[in-house]
C-alpha cells in the first residue's frame, strides 16, 4: 500500500508533464566559440555602402572593416532534467536549435595613427574617439563603447550569443568622423579581449584625399 | 460585368410593365429607401500644393467613391431623413509611399543617398482610403415618372495622416541624416466635419425601382501640420525644420449615379 503511494506521488510530475507538453521541441544544442584572429581593410564610404578599397579615398568617407574570425571551441554537456524536458507547452516557444556562447569577448578596441593625425594627435596616437561603429543595413551608428557593452534580448540570450554557424565570421564596419588633416595615413588597430589575448593588426597606408 | 447590368436593366423594365397599370399611385408612397449608387470627386479647391509631406495624407483632389450603406426615411409625404456612407478610392492615395519616396529622391536625391519609409506603406483601407459619413434632411418632389430630391447632409470625412521618415546617406562622405515628417498626432486618422448640400433626380423605372443622379457639393476645412525634425544619425543631434500646414477650406464637386430600391 505504502509502495503504491509512493509510485503515485512520483508519477505526478510525469503525469503533469504529459498535460502540459503539446510542443515537439529539438534538444538544444550548446556550444562555445572563441576569437581566433582579425583582418582589418580599408573601407570607402562614398557610394550607399562602404566597400572594401586599396589606394585612395575621400577622407569624409573613410572607414576601416574588422573582420573577426571565430571558431567554436567545445560542445557542452546537455542538462537534462530529472522530470521534465527542456521544452514546456503553454506557449510552445522552442528554444533554440543550437546556441554557441562565446568563451572570450571584446573588451576593448582601440584604434591608433601611424603618422600624424593632426597637430593634437602625433603619430601612435589614440584615435578611437574619432571613429564610429556603423551599421550599415540600419543606418545608424553607436560608439565603440557601446558596442561592447553586451545587450540580453527579449528572450533572456545576450548579443554574444550566435545561433547558428554562419555567424561565427563577424564584420565590424568603423567609420572615420573626422577627418585627418595628413593625406598620408595608416591605423593600427588593437583589440583585446577577456581572457587577456590581444589581437593588433596594422592597416596598409592610404591617401585621405 | 455587362450581362448583369442588362439583366438588371431588363428585370426593371419588366417590373414598370408590371406596375404601369397604376402609375398614379407611385407618388409620395414609399417611405423607406436605399440608395447604393457608384461616383466620381471633382476638386473646386485643392488639397495639395506640392509639399513634400502631401503623398502622407491619405486624400486625392480626384477620386471616386462607392456608397455601400444608404437609408432614407420619409416620415411625411415631403420631407424625410437620409443616411449614406461612402468609401472613398484613388489610385494616387494607394501609391502614395511611392510618390513619398519620389519627391524625397527629388529633394535629397542630388546629395543623399535617400531611403523612405513611411506609413503609408502598412496601411490599406478596407473600405475605401477614405470614408465619409452623412446624415440630413431630405425632400422630394415627384412627378409621375420623375423625381427630385434636393437634400442637405452634415457629416464626417475621415482619412489619414500618416508619419513619414528618410535615411539620407550622403555621397562621399560618412554623414547620415534622418529625416522625419510627423502629423504631431498619436492617432492617425484625422475627422473632419463635412456639410454636403445635394440634387438627386431622376426617372422611376418601377413603383420600386429608380435611377438616379446624384450632384453633391462637399465643404471640409482641414486642419493638419507636419513637422520635419532632421537628426544626425552619428550624435543624434537633431535640427528642427520646415513645417507643412493643411488649413484648408476644401470644396468637392461630386457626380454620381445609381438607383434607388423602394424597400416599403
Amino acid at each position: 500500500m505504502r509502495l503504491k503511494k509512493i509510485l503515485i506521488v512520483l508519477s505526478i510530475p510525469v503525469m503533469a508533464e504529459i498535460a502540459i507538453a503539446c510542443c515537439d521541441c529539438l534538444e538544444t544544442i550548446s556550444k562555445n566559440y572563441s576569437h581566433k584572429s582579425i583582418v582589418v581593410q580599408h573601407l570607402d564610404n562614398s557610394g550607399e555602402k562602404p566597400e572594401v578599397t586599396y589606394g585612395s579615398v575621400p577622407k569624409h568617407a573613410y572607414g576601416v572593416r574588422v573582420t573577426f574570425t571565430r571558431e567554436v571551441v567545445a560542445c557542452r554537456a546537455k542538462q537534462t532534467p530529472t522530470f521534465f524536458q527542456s521544452a514546456y507547452a503553454f506557449s510552445c516557444d522552442c528554444p533554440p536549435e543550437l546556441t554557441i556562447a562565446p568563451k572570450d569577448s571584446i573588451v576593448s578596441i582601440h584604434l591608433f595613427a601611424e603618422h600624424d593625425f593632426d597637430p593634437s594627435h602625433p603619430a601612435d596616437s589614440d584615435v578611437s574617439d574619432y571613429f564610429k561603429v556603423y551599421f550599415p543595413d540600419a543606418f545608424s551608428f553607436t560608439s565603440i563603447e557601446d558596442y561592447l557593452q553586451p545587450v540580453i534580448n527579449y528572450r533572456g540570450y545576450s548579443n554574444l550569443v550566435l545561433f547558428d554557424e554562419s555567424q561565427l565570421e563577424e564584420e565590424l564596419t568603423l567609420l572615420l568622423m573626422t577627418p585627418p588633416e595628413n593625406t598620408v595615413n595608416k591605423f593600427r588597430i588593437q583589440i583585446t579581449l577577456s581572457d587577456g589575448r590581444i589581437f593588433e593588426q596594422t592597416t596598409e597606408e592610404i591617401d585621405l584625399i | 460585368m455587362k450581362i448583369k447590368t442588362l439583366l438588371l436593366l431588363s428585370l426593371a423594365l419588366l417590373a414598370t410593365r408590371t406596375y404601369g397599370q397604376d402609375e398614379a399611385n407611385w407618388n409620395y408612397t414609399s417611405r423607406w429607401q436605399t440608395r447604393p449608387c457608384v461616383g466620381i470627386n471633382l476638386p473646386i479647391t485643392k488639397f495639395f500644393k506640392g509639399s513634400i509631406t502631401d503623398p502622407l495624407i491619405a486624400y486625392s483632389d480626384h477620386s471616386y467613391y462607392l456608397q455601400f450603406i444608404s437609408a432614407t426615411y420619409f416620415f411625411s409625404e415631403r420631407w424625410g431623413i437620409d443616411f449614406n456612407f461612402q468609401g472613398i478610392s484613388s489610385s494616387e492615395i494607394s501609391n502614395r509611399h511611392e510618390r513619398y519616396s519620389k519627391s524625397l529622391e527629388q529633394e535629397y536625391g542630388n546629395q543623399y543617398f535617400v531611403n523612405a519609409s513611411s506609413g503609408a506603406e502598412y496601411e490599406t483601407g478596407s473600405i475605401g482610403d477614405i470614408q465619409r459619413g452623412f446624415i440630413g434632411l431630405i425632400y422630394r418632389v415627384e412627378a409621375r415618372r420623375w423625381f427630385f430630391y434636393p437634400k442637405i447632409g452634415l457629416g464626417v470625412t475621415s482619412l489619414d495622416t500618416s508619419w513619414g521618415r528618410a535615411t539620407l546617406k550622403q555621397k562621399n562622405s560618412n554623414t547620415v541624416l534622418i529625416v522625419e515628417h510627423s502629423p504631431g498626432k498619436a492617432k492617425t486618422a484625422s475627422d473632419y466635419f463635412t456639410i454636403a448640400p445635394s440634387l438627386i433626380f431622376g426617372y422611376k423605372l418601377s413603383k420600386r425601382i429608380f435611377i438616379d443622379v446624384d450632384i453633391t457639393t462637399s465643404w471640409f476645412r482641414t486642419n493638419t501640420t507636419y513637422s520635419q525634425t532632421t537628426t544626425n544619425a552619428a550624435d543624434q543631434e537633431n535640427t528642427p525644420g520646415p513645417t507643412y500646414t493643411y488649413n484648408r477650406d476644401i470644396f468637392t464637386l461630386s457626380l454620381a449615379t445609381g438607383l434607388i430600391i423602394v424597400i416599403k
